[in-house]
């Protein structure tokens, strides 16, 4: 809960990126999906099997079918509407193949009154890693988050948002993870030195630096756990060392131009890490007080930028400053100075390439403009700001920092809009980024719109071999290269449907990532070229060649 | 993971827990108070000497054995200037400094996981909060939460695994704990592989316990999602057994059998004011806390709650703008009776606000302490809701603020009622009178010049929704006073029965009608009373038990002439006579409570 600060601007990005598919999955249809639950190879009988809207909206829907299996493991799920949906069977003491903190399921993308079959889970039987953590004075230590991690495998994430719960300590200090897959891990508690793990603006009290079971500090000294396949270890006991102490970082905010003080700014710091130019993670304590002081406190040893923290959701702070480096090692830092001035302004109007229908213009006013972007200088401040598209198909943003600014649409907005290019000085711009130089005051940019609802029905052909049931495939479609794509997830079964495309030609790419962890490793592709009409949709079959050497393929 | 925190930040407005996310959002992002004092931007009045402008709050937390407990974090609320809170995290001594305070008062919050805030921290219902001022002594006592334990297994007798479990707090049935501050703390953990369950740093009290349905803001999906919760031990509401704890209790065995019966869906729309960013409560009479919560954030309106089971329920809903600052407030009601209900309209409001000043006498006639800084301590107004049931989750209950430099204060964002209007003053001034200016309204469409009929008290306030009343004028004096002390049974088998208050009842005639002569104050569980800012004059002190009302908070009795008039005759018949003199601090009085709620002064103690 302490840390929530810094990873708050993230939330707000991955909230949107992750919300950019929006079907109507709510209303009654005919469709059907059936499947058979087992678990270690026999029938998973009495398992309530759940079919829920795949549309990444926040916060989620609840599920638009509910069925327990049969003696036999079958389950089915009817009534079904065209649509995207998440099929998961409820089992979290149980390891579902392929399961994410983000997904527990499969998706399947079905059509009006289709029958899709075979939908099938083979679980496997999941774990138990329960101990008690201890402060270095024997007293339990409460709501402490634990940290299970591969012991091999660097990239294994556990603990994400299903059954968060879990992961924290009771008021005796215990601890009780279950639904582990069979594996070698390491148990933690406690943050990283490094502030990757920051306690932004509070912390005074120091932190409990990342210790390992049985209580060391070093990974590489933790004991490792081994856990079988259901199996259950108990008394993975953490005891942990003496707090770490932490700094405040306190100074002035003062007018560039006169010295005076510069009060009600917001106060932004970023950690610098070693060799870097900028910040990695972001926070902002309170605003300056009327004699333009400021102090941030909780702060580990490292190198910091303290500057005006131009990202708040209020859209009214006109002012901007340089990163000031602060380097912390073991007291706390007294009279910095930030230098405040006037941002620059950005003035936006936005369009509609082509015969706009009036129904689209209409909506243009719910849309919402996001920019972000890296300041210039010597080290780089984040830039980021959002706003309505205003009445008159404009919007303003004001106080930013000079660097780049890039564009996007905020996808909780009505649906169909796609950003086709962001034009300054008469000319579009590259990846829908913008130069504010600096010194300037104010400058001007025009985003191009387009608007349709045509649509792109897919199905993926495998040979060369069988995707591991932990990948992930996503198939996208880019209009001659000026827009920077839409996408949709391809099902099990490899149907895809990307939705709300503009009448045009593309090229459909799609995009295994093998590794299933959303990390990267072996990757497989292949493309098609595509016409699309407005509010139709048109049907493509690509095929993924596992078995070639190079992800790709040409357009045929 | 930071999914979850940023729901957390904004859609869990109501929760204790939530004190502490809100600090950190604000913080985080640097936002704009929800209320902002319109002579904000006056220049200070002492600019002839410069003042310090900024203090220091310390202290230090420990639990009820009085050993420190390093893992507790402080909230420090700036009454009327929201961005100026703090937060800070203890040392693993215990102590805590938070440096740079603005010089305003503060509501302090201390949070350990596991632990409550003590009773003397949560006042009774219509009793005054306490705040601090920057460089008095913080130590606050935490005490060590109930736990209750138990299982969820399903009709077969089987596990059942992440079905969310819940413990609703029932108010106290003596009015003698503030329903806000716990009763809007519902507690929920989730059953683990075993089906067990383990809900602590419960509050001393009753509670009920539930399991399944939608546990609001989780992003899990479970097959109990649409469910009517099943109530421990295996019943509906009506049913349902009570589950009692007392602080540091363990009660385990609370095993609950799972119906699994299908709950209704509650769907419809709000409207008006603002409908975006809009949080909905459901409640049902006679329990604040929320049985369940969702919110509505499309632009459209829509909002559904799931897993209903029958009953009748209201539902208040609390809009906020893009800068998370109140925007609107309604409430409607339904009916579920085994079938969904759809459709419902809720019309969100505008919010009212309410404006004034504090005007002091030009040359104080007394000086208590020239010496002392307090009469430049600053002065507080807030408004207390009169009604249990009308939820102001966004404010944590209370709509309060500061008075400026110059005097004046401006409270905004908060729904329509009947308040109670009240002050923190320095400890030598007092509230000579309250009166209402008929200036010409700035927007003769909504603000409304303050006017109200002779016989209401000035210290009640009725405020509709989107109005905003202005010119309210608080005239103080200085030389005030204070009576204070503790009493004992005159049997040791006596103790404060539920509902005694003490009253002190003016007996100069030409303030017998006045109300605001008129003390009035709840007696603390361990008999301790105080009578704060008193003025100076002749009283007598005399007790009433006032029965516990369900849907409001005790209104002082001095305000209904019926009761006035029995006041002062009781007084005169049988009140203990007390003289307080200007500038006077009449401490450790001495009472003996009688059986029936009568006290009488302890033999050979001189009070006048």
């Amino acid at each position: 809960m302490l840390r929530r600060c810094g990873s708050l601007l993230t939330g707000f990005l991955i909230i949107f990126l992750f919300s950019t598919f929006t079907i109507n999955a709510q209303s009654k249809g005919t469709g059907t999906i059936s499947g058979k639950v087992s678990l270690g190879g026999k029938p998973g009988k009495g398992v309530p099997v759940t079919a829920s809207p795949s549309d990444n909206t926040f916060p989620p829907k609840p599920a638009t079918a509910t069925a327990t299996t049969d003696d036999e493991g079958h389950f089915k799920l009817g009534g079904l509407a065209a649509g995207r949906y998440t099929i998961a069977p409820y089992q979290p003491k149980e390891v579902i193949p392929g399961a994410t903190r983000w997904e527990s399921g499969k998706t399947i993308t079905l059509n009006d009154g289709e029958v899709a079959d075979n939908v099938d889970f083979d679980l496997s039987r999941g774990g138990v890693i329960t101990g008690r953590v201890t402060g270095p004075d024997g007293r339990p230590l409460v709501e402490q988050r634990v940290t299970v991690e591969s012991a091999t495998d660097l990239k294994t994430d556990f603990g994400g948002m299903m059954g968060t719960e879990m992961y924290q300590t009771d008021d005796r200090g215990i601890f009780r993870i279950y639904g582990l897959p069979a594996g070698k891990y390491v148990v933690s508690v406690g943050e990283e030195k490094d502030g990757s793990t920051q306690t932004y603006g509070m912390g005074q009290g120091g932190y409990y630096p990342r210790t390992f079971h049985p209580g060391v500090r070093e990974r590489s000294e933790a004991t490792v756990v081994e856990l079988s396949e259901g199996g259950e270890d108990t008394a993975i006991d953490i005891t942990l060392g003496p707090r770490e102490k932490t700094y405040s970082i306190s100074g002035r905010m003062v007018d560039e131009a006169t010295g005076d003080p510069a009060p009600d700014v917001a106060v932004g710091y970023g950690k610098i890490k070693p060799g870097e130019t900028s910040m990695n993670g972001f926070g902002s304590s309170s605003k300056s007080d009327p004699q333009g002081k400021f102090r941030i406190e909780g702060i580990k040893p490292g190198n910091y930028a303290i500057f005006v923290a131009a990202f708040g959701l209020d859209n009214d702070d006109s002012k901007t400053s340089d990163p000031v480096q602060v380097q912390v090692t073991d007291g706390d830092i007294e009279d910095i100075e930030v230098k405040v001035r006037q941002g620059i302004s950005v003035d936006g109007a936005v369009v509609i390439e082509g015969n706009a229908d009036p129904a689209a213009i209409a909506k243009l006013p719910q849309l919402t403009v996001s920019a972000w972007g890296q300041s210039s200088g010597q080290i780089s401040s984040p830039n980021y700001r959002s706003s309505k598209i205003g009445i008159d198909d404009a919007f303003h943003f004001k106080g930013l920092a000079p660097g780049k600014l890039g564009f996007s649409l905020r996808p909780d907005g009505p649906q169909g809009f796609t950003l086709l290019r962001v034009e300054q000085n008469g000319s579009p711009s590259e990846s829908h980024q913008i130069d504010l130089p600096q010194g300037a005051a104010n400058v001007s940019v025009r985003l191009v719109l387009a608007y349709g609802t045509g649509a792109i029905r897919g199905q993926l052909t495998i040979v060369g071999g069988t995707l591991p049931p932990t990948a992930r495939v996503w198939a996208s479609a880019h209009g001659n290269g000026q827009d920077t794509g839409h996408s949709a997830p391809v099902d099990a079964r490899g149907h895809f449907l990307i939705e709300n495309l503009p009448a045009g030609e593309y090229i459909v790419t799609v995009l295994a990532d093998l590794s299933g962890s959303g990390t990267g490793g072996a990757r497989g592709g292949a493309s098609s070229k595509v016409s699309v009409s407005n509010a139709n949709e048109t049907t493509v079959t690509i095929t993924l060649d596992l078995a070639a050497k190079q992800p790709g393929g040409n357009p045929q | 993971m930071i999914r979850r925190k940023f729901t957390g930040a904004i859609i869990r407005p109501f929760l204790f827990a939530l004190i502490l996310e809100c600090v950190g959002c604000m913080a985080a992002f640097g936002q704009e108070p929800a209320a902002t004092p319109t002579s904000a931007k006056k220049p200070p009045i002492a600019n002839a000497t410069p003042v310090q402008a900024t203090g220091t709050i310390e202290g230090s937390i420990t639990d009820d054995d009085g050993k420190p407990l390093p893992d507790a974090s402080v909230f420090v609320l700036a009454v009327g200037d929201q961005k100026r809170s703090k937060a800070a995290t203890a040392a693993e001594t215990g102590k805590f400094k938070v440096l740079d305070v603005p010089l305003t008062m503060y509501r302090i919050f201390a949070y350990a996981p596991s632990f409550v805030m003590p009773h003397d921290a949560v006042p009774a219902a219509g009793e005054q909060e306490k705040y601090y001022r920057p460089g008095e002594a913080v130590n606050i006592s935490l005490i060590k939460g109930g736990v209750i334990t138990g299982s969820v297994t399903d009709l077969a007798g089987e596990a059942l695994v992440g079905v969310s479990v819940q413990a609703i707090r029932l108010p106290a049935a003596d009015d003698s704990e503030n329903f806000f501050a716990l009763d809007l703390l519902s507690r929920r953990r989730e059953t683990d592989d075993r089906g067990v369950f383990r809900i602590y740093g419960l509050p001393a009290g009753r509670y009920l316990v539930l399991a399944g349905g939608k546990a609001e803001y989780s992003f899990r999906q479970t097959p109990f999602d649409r469910d009517a919760p099943t109530f421990y031990p295996s019943s509906t509401r009506d049913t349902a057994s009570v589950v009692t704890v007392q602080s540091g209790q363990e009660v385990s065995g609370t095993d609950i059998r799972y119906r699994n019966e299908p709950g209704s869906t509650v769907s419809g729309r709000v409207t008006g004011a603002a409908t975006k960013n809009v949080q909905l409560l459901m409640t049902v009479a006679g329990i604040t806390t929320p049985i369940s919560a969702t919110s509505s954030r499309d632009q459209d309106g829509a909002f559904s709650f799931t897993g209903v089971p029958n009953g009748d329920y209201k539902i208040t809903a609390l809009a906020m703008d893009d800068s998370f600052k109140p925007a609107g407030r309604g409430s409607g009601s339904t009916s579920v009776k085994g079938a969904d209900v759809t459709g419902l309209s809720i019309r969100l409001a505008p919010l009212a606000s309410l404006s004034g000043s504090m005007v002091r006498p030009e040359k104080p006639d007394v000086n208590c302490d020239p010496k002392s800084q307090a009469s430049r301590d600053p002065a507080i107004v807030s408004l207390a809701n009169l009604r249990k049931d009308d939820l102001d989750f966004l404010n944590f209950g209370r709509t309060e603020t500061n008075i400026d430099p110059q005097g004046s204060f401006n409270m905004t964002g908060f729904g329509g009622g009947t308040f109670r209007l009240r002050t923190v003053l320095p400890d030598d001034w007092f509230i000579q009178s309250i009166s209402r200016t008929t200036a010409k309204p700035a927007n003769p469409k909504t603000s409304k010049p303050a006017s109200m009929p002779q016989s209401t008290p000035p210290e009640l306030v009725s405020i509709g929704n989107g109005e905003n009343i202005t010119g309210l004028t608080l005239t103080a004096s200085s030389g005030a006073g204070s009576a204070g002390g503790s009493m004992s049974g005159a049997a040791p088998d006596i103790s404060v029965p539920a509902g005694l208050r003490l009253l002190l009842v003016p007996t100069e005639k030409e303030r017998t009608d006045d109300t605001l002569r008129y003390g009035e104050s709840g007696v603390d569980r361990n008999g301790t009373f105080i009578f704060r800012n008193l003025a100076p004059g002749t009283y007598r002190l005399v007790s009433r038990i006032r029965a516990v009302d369900p849907q409001n908070i005790p209104r002082p009795l001095a305000w209904d002439a019926k009761e006035r008039a029995k006041l002062l005759h009781d007084a005169e018949s049988g009140g203990m006579p007390l003289e307080i003199k200007p500038c006077q601090k009449l401490n450790g009085m001495g009472l003996i409570l009688g059986p029936d709620g009568t006290v009488k002064f302890k033999a050979n103690q001189s009070v006048n």
